[in-house]
């Protein structure tokens, strides 16, 4: 794919954006492409909501949540992780590829691990055919 | 309650080619409960068509609805309008909910979006078992509250056969033997005597197999009523 990505990534308020704000503490920034949707727990979103987002123009989406050992919430990222799984089976089955949609799980502390996984996922989405979806940027 | 199960979006997909103004309607009685076809399933249907549409440009139309509870002919008739300018209804109920939108409304296309799969009860979050099978004959007054024509894969009312073992079903070791099952808690009611007692063949002419069934209480039943007198016309 040419150009630029959107990302749409719903992050978890808690641990989850605590690792993203030491991402710019430390002096570095969120890829220009991740357009950031605060939750109070990853355990919040719905599978419409991610559907949704490809819909409305993400070429991907990825969901930002506690370690599921840490989750404030404790079942919100696990239930969040089922939803996830549920929305790439459903993208296989109407052959639009699962790879468009991710979960990551993080620790407050962990802001370099994180930015390593949002830019692989951006790059993965860049190593995608272009989005057959009318919202998505080519 | 009535357990279902939707059906994979793309045979939902195959079954709407050709269709412009969809309402999908959902039911917030049992499948709700099942998270088969209640207001989150609605939803998730129609953000997976809409992907579907946009995908493949069917130009859909996609509506979305849950009615209280299907299978009554009151709520349905809410949404009148709804399936009336529907090219087709897209029923997320069970087989009850979806055919008596059909019925209602003969000249309306009803497709079904889930398959209507057993009558059970919810184990734990998101487990889901068979333990009624609506025979028309209960006796798990003999059976220490667990139904063998549901939970045998051979339905023995006099059980077990020479499959079970170590607890488990021939059919399929995933399952318990519900005879292992029955012998269990008779014991633990100290209701043992009765795994031994003869339990007649069942009557199979009170199931399905006796054909459609109906219920009619007389004292139920609401006369017509004569409203002559009130009209002047006596």
């Amino acid at each position: 794919m040419n150009g630029k990505v959107k990302v749409v990534a719903f992050v978890c308020e808690n641990h989850a954006f605590a690792a993203l704000r030491s991402i710019s503490e430390a002096g570095e920034s969120v890829p220009e492409s991740i357009q950031l949707i605060k939750l109070p727990c990853t355990g919040r979103l719905d599978t419409a909501h991610l559907l949704d987002a490809l819909r409305l123009g993400a070429d991907g989406v990825i969901i930002v949540g506690c370690l599921e050992e840490n989750c404030y919430h404790d079942v919100g990222s696990m239930l969040a992780r089922g939803r996830v799984e549920r929305c790439k089976a459903i993208l296989k089955d109407i052959s639009i590829e699962p790879e468009r949609i991710e979960m990551i799980n993080s620790a407050s502390v962990n802001g370099k691990g994180l930015l390593l996984k949002l830019r692989q996922f951006e790059k993965r989405l860049f190593d995608l055919p272009k989005s057959p979806l009318k919202g998505g940027i080519k | 309650m009535i357990i279902g199960e939707r059906k994979p979006v793309s045979e939902i997909v195959a079954m709407l080619i050709g269709k412009k103004r969809i309402l999908i309607s959902g039911c917030k009685t049992c499948v709700a409960i099942c998270n088969a076809g209640g207001e989150k399933e609605v939803a998730e249907l129609a953000a997976a068509l809409r992907l579907a549409s946009e995908r493949n440009g069917y130009d859909w139309e996609i509506e979305e609805n849950v009615v209280e509870r299907q299978c009554e002919k009151e709520w349905v008739r809410e949404i009148e309008q709804k399936i009336i300018s529907a090219d087709v209804t897209l029923s997320l109920a069970c087989g009850l909910g979806a055919q008596t939108v059909a019925g209602l409304y003969p000249h309306k296309e009803v497709y079904p979006g889930l398959n209507t799969t057993f009558l059970g009860v919810p184990e734990e979050q998101g487990v889901w078992s068979e333990e009624c099978l609506a025979c028309g004959d209960c006796i798990i007054h003999t059976t220490g509250g667990i139904c063998p024509v549901s939970r045998c894969a051979k339905s023995m009312r006099n059980g077990p056969c020479g499959g079970s073992s170590d607890g488990k079903c021939e059919v399929n070791l995933e399952i318990d033997c519900a005879w292992t099952a029955i012998y269990d808690r008779l014991k633990l009611q100290g209701r043992l005597d009765l795994i031994t007692a003869y339990i007649e063949p069942k009557d199979w002419s009170k199931s399905h197999s006796g054909g459609r069934r109906k219920i009619v209480r007389e004292d139920l039943l609401i006369p017509p009523t004569d409203r002559s007198d009130l009209e002047g016309k006596k």
